[in-house]
């Protein structure tokens, strides 16, 4: 999970509490789900673990306390390696809409309504997408957004497809 | 017309073939003041055919079209000219725009056609362009000029007669990803603040989306998008 790394990224900006890194990320991600403060703590204590990241202060204002986090020097030289290293291609969980619809036709149930209706429920978001897209002047959340729209782009031309097929050769039993 | 009195645009069972292949098998189709419909479908669907049809650029064999409230088909042919010049911009996906004049005039071709003062029709066209982000294009010609820089000028064009209607046949179609973002923004935020329509038809899904409501043409028949969403 590169939650971690983008973490890291924010903090080779410098040091950052929880909360903060949270919004970063959210800034950083307009697309996508936000991120649980769960999953911020889960990954500070895993990388602090690690080496990677250290504790530069903790303070008090009369409040609760307050931690801020740095990255290490290893931090930083494992931030690194993973920025100049590719990712597998593929992976996406949209094959969760593959096994519903293969499923649906190898059962004999609604493909087809399926498929037309996850059409419009991509459609919806992606017509959301675009809207909040033109909203963004910042060219890095310009680009995290195209990387949704086109992936959901991809989901519809194979429902699209799918559909297609489905209508021309029907369930293939 | 009384159902369709807020439409600015009621197409009615429209139906065209070219030879053997019939493009239009009756559709029906609305289109509010102000409001931006996309058509998308597969190529050779009809959707383009639909496009000139809403036009007025193609007669139907049967069907009617009625802009305003007024059928096209009984307007006399000058009539129809008129129409098309004054109230209806038209953007192709490949500018069409004349290669010996320069981007300034292209855009001033309309008024000139229209019998417009020149120097007025000049400074109309650099107000255009100046707002499409092209002034600097002015004095090219179009040989001069990128893709996404013509469809700038083709855009300018469409606009600069102020009309109600923009009727755009794939008109990022020939772009990259950005320069078809900036003309699809650039074409799509001057139509909203003059309150004029858009028919932008399309078969990619992104630009779709920037549109208020999708239509999709199938076999020259249409079925809303939007009642995709109704379960089946």
């Amino acid at each position: 999970m590169s939650v971690q790394q983008v973490l890291m990224g924010v903090l080779a900006e410098g040091p950052a509490h929880g909360y903060d890194l949270k919004r970063a990320y959210d800034d950083r991600f307009p697309g996508a789900r936000p991120l649980a403060y769960g999953q911020v703590y889960t990954a500070l204590s895993r990388l602090q673990q690690d080496g990677l990241v250290e504790v530069a202060e903790t303070s008090r204002d009369g409040g609760p306390e307050r931690t801020a986090y740095a990255l290490t020097g290893e931090g930083r030289a494992a931030l690194d390696a993973w920025l100049a290293e590719t990712e597998p291609a593929g992976g996406y969980a949209a094959v969760d809409l593959v096994r519903k619809a293969t499923t649906a036709l190898r059962l004999g149930a609604d493909a087809d309504g399926f498929l037309h209706r996850q059409r419009a429920v991509h459609l919806a978001r992606m017509r959301e997408l675009v809207q909040q897209q033109q909203q963004v002047r910042d060219a890095g959340a310009r680009i995290a957004i195209d990387h949704t729209i086109y992936h959901l782009d991809a989901d519809l031309k194979w429902l699209e497809t799918a559909a297609a097929r489905v209508a021309a050769e029907g369930t293939g039993s | 017309m009384n159902e369709s009195s807020e439409a600015l645009i009621a197409a009615r069972g429209l139906r065209k073939a070219f030879g053997r292949t019939e493009a239009l098998r009756g559709v029906s189709l609305e289109v509010a003041a102000g409001e931006t419909v996309a058509v998308t479908g597969r190529s050779g669907s009809g959707k383009s055919t639909l496009l000139l049809c809403l036009a007025g650029v193609l007669r139907p064999e049967a069907g009617e079209v009625a802009y305003g409230g007024r059928l096209l088909d009984t307007l006399s042919e000058a009539e129809r000219t008129r129409l098309r010049r004054r109230d209806f911009g038209l953007v192709l996906q490949f500018g069409q725009l004349v290669p010996e004049l320069s981007a300034a005039d292209n855009v001033a071709l309309p008024l000139l056609l229209d019998r417009h003062d020149r120097a007025a029709s000049h400074r109309a066209a650099l107000g255009w362009l100046e707002r499409l982000g092209a002034l600097d294009l002015a004095d090219a010609t179009p040989g001069e000029l990128s893709g996404g820089e013509a469809q700038r000028v083709a855009v300018a064009r469409a606009l600069v007669t102020g009309p109600k209607v923009v009727f755009a046949d794939e008109p990022t179609g020939a772009l990259d990803t950005v320069s078809g973002d900036q003309v699809l923004d650039a074409l799509l935020s001057a139509a909203r603040e003059a309150h004029a329509s858009v028919v932008l038809v399309t078969h990619d899904n992104r630009v779709a989306a920037h549109a208020d409501r999708e239509v999709v043409v199938t076999d020259g028949r249409l079925e809303d998008a939007d009642t995709f969403a109704v379960p089946r």
